[in-house]
Formats: structure tokens, sequence, C-alpha cells
């Protein structure tokens, strides 16, 4: 959402980068008009777009390799995209640049049953490797709202997260190794028993800027013997958001655990009619799995301390149709908000669990100082928020939405959160980076950059804002607070 | 209780400016870090816990604190970290626990050390004292210095404070037992129990004795101990593991191996003269992956610490 500065590298001769890159190509893998180019122009926030100069869909590692090896070589900076489900302009294209897209590679290598592991080209869908591993009992762990598009290479550049980060983790927590091209068209192996510091780990997450990662190892889990789902219902949503760290304070660490304000909610019933409580002020979905015994216990615990917290009612799912049902409503939200007005921007600070009230209350505040509506539907165990606002930009609403938006951010990092929990920082939140961090620390993050991809031509621009823009971006705040 | 960090970045300037190189150390505890070519920037009296909040299952914690008493302040609350970190001499810390990255018995069938690390603090090599990650579950801002640490052995710099998740302690743990013939037989019980979904936390292999550990609620234990057979066992050995206290330690046993962590970690030790103990040797852990990026591994040093202060933990 913020204004987007290309970082103008020399000039490229267009023709000569076509010419190059034609000759480690097949014809078909290479887009050079604009209507063609014209779909990959934004990723899943269309606030910036681009047409690039070209863009790429290799198809093996080998074409990676030597698109990367071209563009080295003539000094043009790459943008690498996978399915462009993002939510903060990672994949935004370059004017100067190439895309490459990872779709085409989108093949099932292997699969190691016995070691539950899997290995996956990155233009593979993330629901696709769960269904095709299901026939061995198991399924990949994170499940981004997305999950039916986005691919498993852009998961790992964002460290993706989801409905079920609260037990088993992020996108980092569930990659066993990756193997990666480097900007100069080197293939690197990165794996999570490596000697030494974590680079797989500080892969993962670095938004296009380290490397391409063109076979991914997942880690797999059986799927899960007994799945127990709650829809509860309550009168506030500060009991609601109080139940939510009761939960965990009693030891249970569910599955996922969402909640939805009453914006959100009638929304979303609206929308998939899945029997939410119209009368709620918030709702949370709980979900407890795992052997039947332990999910037993656990479910009695969960359903004493939802009681004691001042729950108004308690649905329980009787069956597998009526689980997804529940689900249904949660995962079809953010579309069955976004038809209450023209436009929506949807948000992603992480916050501790303890704060979640206040903020929330926070934001309702600041939404009515602008005229704006909030919907608030999120990861409450995570404390991670997704606040949706909503807005008409040919009302002239989008810089109001763009101030409340870095207002609920700034609140989020006050609480001692984050800015981004699971979207990433791209161009969207690259600001705020300066309200997170220090000038010593993203000069660190700059000089690991850089050790990365020495000459910056990987996605520049992105995510590690420059000392420049800091300053002027504190200097704005400065005024503000003045 | 001590706030040491600033003395410390004095130290590392001070080194820095006159060339000296430091490897960091906290309870030297580590049977292989006896030596160095370098001296010590040590951060054993950087300690105590900084914040706990049992709630939000978060700790924050100085990294020269013991690991006996940072668990303790965790079983006070009925918490403990998800890893079980070896705690080499009953005096390792949390910050040597993290540098090095092992998980211990319980990791492998949980989580690694670099699940359970949120945020840090550190000093890097040119004394600049920095904050990475935070103290929430989620945190995608910029790239994660935090887990980059983990397995870090002091190249990049010092760890002064760790933010940890925590988790619950289970409710109850039995061990159980049986003479089995090999390592692949541990293996395939192992297997076959975690699909069904089993709460296993540990497996362990001893002179033929398997032993496996089981973490959760009392009576679905009571179930499991009946349906698997076995024969109970005294839960005290994978204290005595993570301390590297079992008899095979004191006097070795020959080429005989003992596995730990699902036979992730295996070690071996060997007779010495009768009465001086025996000489305790890692034949297999879980740093000891060789990585095959040397040159990216360099230049990710140099970017944490150009003038090369801690390069002596490349060697």
């Amino acid at each position: 959402m913020n204004t987007y500065i290309d970082p103008a590298p020399d000039a490229v001769d267009r023709a000569a980068l076509q010419a190059a890159l034609a000759s480690v190509l097949p014809a078909q893998a290479i887009l050079a008009e604009a209507e063609q180019q014209r779909p990959y122009e934004c990723d899943g926030l269309p606030t910036a777009r681009a047409l690039p100069l070209l863009t790429v869909l290799p198809e093996t590692v080998a074409q990676v390799q030597a698109v990367l090896r071209c563009c080295s070589e003539l000094g043009v900076p790459v943008v690498t995209r996978g399915a462009g489900t993002g939510l903060s302009c990672g994949a935004t294209p370059l004017e100067s640049g190439v895309l490459l897209v990872t779709s085409r590679m989108d093949a099932l290598l292997s699969v190691d049953p016995q070691r539950r592991t899997a290995r996956v080209q990155p233009g593979m869908r993330n629901l696709a490797i769960s269904e095709a591993v299901a026939p061995y009992g198991l399924y990949y762990a994170p499940d981004p709202s997305s999950q039916i598009a986005c691919s498993i290479g852009g998961n790992v550049a964002e460290n993706a997260g989801g409905v079920h980060c609260l037990k088993y983790g992020l996108t980092v927590n569930n990659i066993e190794a990756l193997t990666v091209v480097t900007m100069d068209g080197e293939l690197l192996e990165l794996h999570v028993d490596d000697e030494g510091p974590d680079l797989l780990a500080a892969f993962i997450g670095s938004e296009g800027l380290f490397g391409v990662a063109v076979e991914i190892t997942v880690k797999l889990l059986p799927v899960p013997a007994t799945v127990e789902t709650l829809l509860v219902g309550f009168d506030s949503v500060a009991d609601c958001a109080s139940a939510v760290s009761a939960i965990i304070a009693e030891g249970v660490i569910p599955a996922g655990m969402e909640m939805m304000d009453r914006l959100a909610l009638t929304a979303a019933e609206a929308f998939a009619g899945a029997g939410y409580p119209q009368e709620a002020a918030a709702i949370l979905l709980i979900e407890l799995d795992g052997e039947a015994a332990l999910v037993a216990a656990e479910l009695a615990v969960v359903e004493a301390t939802l009681e004691r917290c001042g729950a108004t009612s308690l649905r329980r799912a009787q069956d597998a149709a009526e689980r997804a049902l529940l689900w249904k409503g949660r995962k079809s939200a953010f579309p069955a908000v976004a038809r209450l007005r023209p436009d929506y921007y949807c948000m992603d600070g992480t916050i501790p669990r303890s704060e979640i009230g206040a903020v929330l209350g926070y934001i309702a505040e600041r939404a009515d100082h602008y005229g704006l509506s909030v919907a608030n539907v999120f990861h409450a165990g995570d404390g991670n928020l997704h606040p949706l606002i909503l807005f008409d930009a040919n009302a002239g609403e989008l810089d109001k939405a763009e101030r409340l938006g870095a207002d609920i951010l700034e609140r989020c990092v006050a609480a001692g959160g984050t800015i981004t929990g699971e979207h990433g920082v791209g161009l969207e939140k690259i600001n705020q980076m300066a309200v997170q961090f220090s000038d010593a620390e993203l000069a660190q993050f700059r000089r690991l950059k850089q050790a990365f991809d020495p000459r910056g031509l990987l996605n520049p621009g992105k995510t590690i804002p420059t000392l420049r823009r800091c300053q002027e971006y504190r200097a704005i705040l400065a005024d503000r607070a003045a | 209780m001590s706030d040491a960090s600033v003395t410390l970045a004095e130290q590392l300037l001070e080194a820095r400016a006159s060339g000296q190189r430091l490897r960091v150390c906290g309870a030297r505890s580590k049977p292989w870090m006896a030596t160095a070519n370098a001296q010590w920037l040590d951060l054993s009296a950087h300690r105590g816990v900084v914040s706990y909040k049992p709630a939000e299952l978060v700790v924050v914690v100085r990294a020269g604190t013991p690991l006996a008493e940072l668990d303790a302040v965790l079983a006070e609350k009925n918490q403990m970290l998800a890893m079980e970190a070896p705690d080499f001499n009953g005096c390792s810390t949390i910050g040597g626990a993290v540098a090095l990255g092992w998980a211990g018995s319980r990791g492998v069938f949980a989580q690694g050390v670099r699940d359970s690390v949120l945020g840090v603090r550190m000093l890097n090599g040119e004394g600049e004292l920095l904050r990475f990650g935070g103290e929430v579950m989620k945190n995608v801002a910029g790239f994660d210095v935090s887990r980059l640490m983990v397995g870090s052995n002091g190249l990049l710099g010092a760890l002064l404070e760790l933010s940890l998740k925590v988790q619950p302690r289970p409710v109850a743990e039995i061990t159980l037992g049986w003479d089995v013939p090999d390592l692949a037989e541990t293996r395939q019980r192992v297997a076959e129990w975690t699909r069904r979904g089993l709460p296993i936390s540990g497996a362990s292999l001893e002179h033929g004795r398997f032993r496996a550990r089981f973490s959760g609620p009392a009576a679905v234990l009571d179930d499991l101990a009946k349906t698997l057979g076995g024969e109970p066992e005294d839960g005290v050995f994978w204290e005595q593991l993570r301390r590297l206290e079992r008899p095979l330690f004191h006097h070795g046993w020959g080429d005989e191996k003992l596995f730990d962590a699902n036979g992730q970690i295996c070690w071996t030790a060997h007779s010495r003269r009768q009465g001086e103990g025996a000489t305790v040797s890692l034949a297999q852990g879980p740093d000891l992956h060789k990585s095959a990026h040397r040159s990216l591994l360099t230049r990710v040093a140099s970017a944490f610490d150009p003038a090369g202060v801690f390069a002596a933990a490349l060697a």
C-alpha cells in the first residue's frame, strides 16, 4: 500500500535479454506481450501493479538455473512468483526486471511414508500435497486460507501459516530440506540437520530475496484418528478473548482456535449458512485432534473452561460433514466480508494473547475515527489478528484505510507484537519495518541479504527498507505525533 | 539475576580493537569445548529470567541462566521447554543449549530447538546490541535471524537473551522397557506407535534394552501400559541420559553404543585404564550432518562479524 519505489537499476536492453533467455528456454516458457503478462502484474494485494520486461515459466531446475545465470550476467533483477495469492505485494513484478513464475513446476517428486516426508516442486499447490499423500494416511499441516490455490514455493518464501499453526507450527516448522538456486545459478542444499547456523530456517520467509526454492522436502503428519470441532458463542468480545487465554492456561493446546466478531460472523453466516449464532458478539471455533483418549480428555477440560468463561452457546460437530460446514464459514469469511463494501484491506499483526481484548478495542476506536468498518476474523490462539478494513476506493477512502492499517500495525508493535504474523512484509509493510526495527538491525538484515545475493538482484526493493526510506517515514510519524 | 550486556559489549569491542579472537561460552560444559584458540567471552554472569508469562506460554531468559534454574522456574507453573536439551554437567546454560541446537530425548518426538525460539537479543561482531523476533507465536517481519542463531555455536555473535515458547507439563509419564535385538526393531515400533498417534516422548536403546517414554493423561497411559506390554521402568533414566550420568559414561563399554532420540543421537565410551573413567564421544549427533555450502556460511558469518572476532568458531 506504500508508494512503490522502483530501485531503477541500469537500463536493460530488452531485446538482448529476450534473445539470451530464448537460447536457454523453450518458446512457450517466455511471455513477452503485455496481454500475456497482464495476469501476473500483481499478487493477492492488487494495490501495487507493474508489467515486467519479460515473464518466464521454466519447467525444470536446469531452466531456472539458466534463467538466473542469464539475468545475473546481464544485471537484470528477478522477482519470483508462485500462485500469486500473497497478501503483501511480495510478488509484485519490477518494470525493469524478469518475473520468474514457478507454476509449471508442480510435480510430486517422491513420498517416503516411513520417514513421513514428501519431496515436491515449488509450484505444487498446498492442498494438492495433502491430497496426494492421503492414501498413506498422511497430510501436510500448514493450511493457509488460500490453500486450494497457493503454492508450496510461495509458502516457503513467506513462511505461511494457517488455522492449525497453534499446535503444528508455521511453514518453517514443517520443512525438512530445500534445494535452492542462487542468483548466480548455483544449486544449494539446505537441510534441517545441517551443521552450524540454521540457514534453512533463515531461507524460509526470506520473501524471494535469498534464492529460488526448486525442490522442497516437507514433513508430513499422520491424519489424526479423532477430531472434535466446537462452535462457541459469547456475549462480549472481552469474554471470548479471555476464554482463549484460559484454555491455554489449562494446559490444552488445541489444533486451532479461531475467533470472529459480530460483523465477520454475520457476513460468514449469510455466505455459508453454517449455523453460527447470530445473537453472539463473538464466536470461537476450536478444534482438538489426535488419539481418541487424548482428545476426550482435552475436550472435557475445554468444555469446563468455556462454561467458566461465560460461553453462551456451545455446539459440537457430530460428524465430518458438520465439521466441514463449521469450517466453511471460517474459511469463506474473507470473501463473505468482502461483499459488504467495494474494497477490503486485510491486516496481519500478531500480539500477545492477553492483549487481544485491548487491541480489538483500539481498532474499533480508530475505525470510528476514520468512519470505516472493521471485521475481525483471526487466529486467536496465536494472537494473530486479521482485521479486515472495509472501504470504497472510488469514494476516496483508500488513504483513510491505509492510515487505519498503519495505526493498527503500529499499535501491535507497541503491544509487544509484530507487524506481520504470516503474510510477510513485501512492499505493503515496508514503512512499518522502521517502527519495529532499529537502524542497526535493518543494516544487519541488509548484510545478511548480501551474503545470499551479493549484487542485490533478487526481489530488490521489498521487505527491507533503505536507510533513507526509514528516516523519511520516522520523520512523518514524528510530525503526526507533534 | 544480573544484566551483564554492557560489560560484554565492552569486552567485545576491546577484543575487536586489539585483534583478539573470542569464543562465546556459558558453563563450558560441552566435552569438546574444553580447548579453544581464543579468549572466552563468558556469558555465565549474564543470567536470570527476565519475564515469564505462563498464560502466554512465553519465557524470556538471559543466555547464561543454567537449564536447571530455568526448568525449576517453569515447573512451578507446571510448564516446561519442549526441548530436553543436554545438561552435560548439571550446569549447562540455556544460551549454550540454543547455540548447540540439540533437542535431546523429547525433541525428536515433539519439536526441535528452533521450534521453541521466538526471539533473541544478541551482540554481533561489531558489538551492536540487536533484537530479532519477539515474544509472539507468529512473526515474519524481516529475516528469521532468531532461528538462524540455533546451532550457530557462537559463530555469528553472542546470544544474550532468548524468548522461548514453553508448553504445559504432561499430566503423567510412564517409561516402559523391552529387550530387543537391534535399533531397527526399536525404530519399527516407534514408527508404528507414531502412526497410531500414541503420545511417545522418548526412545532409547542401551545395551539391548529398549526404553520408551509416553506422556499424557494418567488414564490414557494406564491403558497404554496394558496394551503395549513391556515392563515399567524408572523415569529417572531420561534425566541421567540428559546429564551423561549412565554407567556407560563412567566406565565405557568397549564398542557398545548408546542410542537416544530414536537413534538420532549415538554415544560411545571407551574405557581408559582402571579408575580413570571413560572417554565419551559422540559417534553421531543431530548436528553432525556436514553442510556443503561453506562459502555461503563464511559470507553469512562475515555479515554478522565482518572483523572475524568470532571466526574461531568456524574452525
